[in-house]
């Protein structure tokens, strides 16, 4: 916990930093574009597979905004090639719009993904602690082998998960 | 101004998102023995990649928040334990307090004393400059182009005397990097190369300059999270990088830039690395501890003099003797060559802490070592022979007592009677670490080789 605290601690002021830093970097886009962008992808890194899915699909999505709306505030539709201007920003748009779609279906995805995660681990470890109580705390998960299902309250052999307790959780697997 | 403001909207998204993943990772059960394991290695890898992006200025405001915020955090934690109610805890506070105090107070105890406090602030603002725009002073040629090793190490020399150092030191860093950024493996970097190329005077500190590079390269891949595998890799490979690289008697010079590098850049990893080491390179830890607190002098925290002491932070951050021996010397070796040319300011030094540093036999030896490197890097330099005769303006004959004994005397006999031995048999290395009598070994070597 204290390590934790000291963690997040030092993360959120290395952010406030970072949020200032970026400010002085402001007079120099391209150097402050590539600071949030490896910033961005060391998170990203961070991130299971639902959630990166979400992520790209909305960072695809905002992308596609961006230059939406780059494209309407610069006029580019009001050059000489401002039919094509128009052409994209309406391919753009429709682009951003199907990926919108997309989002919702992964996000709900991603969120029915997490439920279950997080089912999974409150569910194991509420069974891993019910097994600790009856005397199962020294189970280690292997494959299932012949030996005879123990009495609770007695050492067990490694492979004995008897009927009814359900699977054992894997430590470490989530 | 487009791919600024997308790049900005995605780090947006990022963060908010990072925040649902850190709920997760905080509330998984997954490792029960390691709670919150995931959570510190996601808040560690992000805060280091925005750590990376800092200025200087910003970067020792980081550093400085840091390590205060860590100290409260304990503090708080201590308290609503009861540990902070323990008597010895308390009396450990307080000793602490009043020492940090005593310290900053002599500091600025007159006008004289804060004039030197001054100068040392100068020193140290010149030596990061030359460590910092090493590259642009030598015009050391962008990657790809040709580097020629020769011409640039004359050009380090004509810097003159004192900046001389730090460039070479430099120089070995960015010599390094060409061989690092050319892809594995590596051999020979400062092995196959001729003393017409290569002077002898300046291989210390270009294995200095190696080993840093070394180190740099390789702690940004791990961090305190990493399997213990990973980190046991990452710390092998450095070894026989330095092995593989360095001239025999040399690479004591290469090994101690590590411990520079980790407690300077990964401050987490210093107790991480250590343990570590004591598996794969036992022989590696008293030039690890003695670059830990070299690094100490240089950290933005200590850079001003009279705010918060160096010399306190060794005394509560070693955690056995090895390392306080160490520390002691590789904090001595750089405030000595840093001050070097203001022999006025080891005596302030020792007016304020000759009693309590009297007692740690490291920071003689740190002094000697560094003096040693220093001629050896710069034959018949001034600054060090005009140190090594200067004769205290205090007429306390306390302060004169502890000028001879501490450091007139044996500062002598390391540059006339150590130094010849050590260069002879080529074992400069041996310098980069705490050694209970640099005489007795220098004795030991000549016996040993005839």
């Amino acid at each position: 916990m204290r390590e934790l605290t000291k963690s997040m601690t030092s993360y959120t002021w290395a952010m406030s930093l970072f949020g200032f830093q970026q400010m002085i970097n402001a007079f120099h886009p391209a150097k402050a574009a590539e600071s949030f962008n490896k910033v961005t992808r060391a998170t990203e890194a961070e991130f299971g597979d639902a959630l990166k899915a979400t992520f790209r699909a909305g960072d695809n999505l905002q992308k596609g905004l961006v230059d939406v709306t780059f494209g309407v505030f610069t006029l580019g539709m009001f050059d000489r090639s401002g039919a094509r201007g128009t052409a994209d920003v309406a391919r753009q748009t429709g682009e951003a719009l199907r990926q919108g779609g997309r989002v919702i279906s992964q996000t709900v995805d991603a969120i029915s993904k997490t439920v279950q995660t997080g089912t999974a681990v409150v569910t194991g470890a509420a069974q891993q602690t019910a097994q600790q109580a009856a005397g199962w705390a020294a189970v280690p998960r292997r494959e299932p082998s012949p030996a005879p299902s123990p009495q609770p309250g007695t050492s067990a052999p490694a492979s004995s998960a008897p009927k009814g307790w359900g699977p054992m959780p894997k430590q470490g697997s989530q | 101004m487009r791919e600024l403001a997308k790049s900005a909207f995605s780090y947006t998204w990022a963060m908010s998102l990072f925040s649902v993943q850190q709920a997760a990772n905080m509330l998984a059960l997954s490792n029960c023995r390691q709670p919150g394991h995931k959570a510190n290695a996601a808040f560690f890898s992000v805060k280091q990649a925005a750590e990376t992006q800092f200025d200087d200025l910003v970067f020792a405001a980081y550093e400085v928040g840091d390590e205060l915020q860590r100290g409260l955090t304990n503090l708080l934690f201590d308290t609503a334990t009861l540990q902070a109610l323990r008597p010895n805890y308390i009396s450990a506070l307080t000793t602490a307090a009043v020492d940090q105090s005593q310290d900053s107070l002599s500091t600025f105890s007159s006008t004289e004393r804060a004039r030197l406090a001054l100068q040392t602030l100068r020193n140290n603002y010149e030596v990061f400059n030359l460590v910092k725009h090493v590259s642009s002073l030598l015009h050391v040629p962008s990657e790809g182009s040709e580097f020629n090793l020769a011409q640039l190490i004359r050009d380090a020399y004509a810097l003159g005397q004192y900046p001389d150092l730090w460039a070479v030191e430099g120089l070995g860093h960015l010599y390094a990097l060409t061989f690092w950024n050319k892809g594995r493996p590596i051999r020979g970097i400062l092995t196959n190369v001729s003393s017409d190329v290569l002077p002898a005077k300046a291989l210390t500190m270009m294995h200095a300059g190696l080993g840093l590079a070394f180190a740099q390269q390789l702690m940004n891949t791990i961090t305190p999270f990493s399997a213990p595998e990973e980190i046991r890799a990452v710390l092998h490979e450095f070894v026989s990088l330095v092995d593989d690289n360095s001239r025999p008697g040399y690479e004591g010079a290469a090994y101690e830039s590590l411990g520079l590098v980790t407690r300077f850049w990964h401050s987490q990893m210093v107790g991480v690395v250590e343990k570590h080491m004591q598996e794969i390179a036992p022989h590696v830890l008293g030039y690890f501890w003695h670059g830990v607190g070299r690094s100490l002098y240089f950290l933005p925290l200590f850079f001003v003099p009279g705010l918060f002491s160096p010399w306190l932070a060794i005394e509560r951050e070693a955690p056995h003797t090895l390392a306080l021996l160490n520390m002691t010397a590789g904090l001595a070796w750089a405030t000595t060559i840093v001050n070097v040319r203001q022999p006025e300011l080891m005596e302030n030094f020792l007016r304020i802490r000759g009693e309590r540093v009297a007692r740690n036999p490291g920071f003689t030896n740190g002094l000697m070592s560094t003096l040693i490197m220093g001629i050896d890097i710069t034959p018949g330099d001034v600054y060090i022979l005009r140190f090594l005769e200067y004769q205290p303006q205090s007429s306390d004959p306390h302060v004169r007592e502890l000028w001879n004994t501490l450091v007139a005397q044996p500062a002598k006999e390391a540059v006339y009677k150590i130094h010849p031995v050590l260069q002879q048999q080529e074992r400069l290395g041996e310098v980069f670490q705490y050694q209970p009598s640099l005489a007795e070994l220098a004795a030991r070597l000549e016996r040993q080789n005839g």
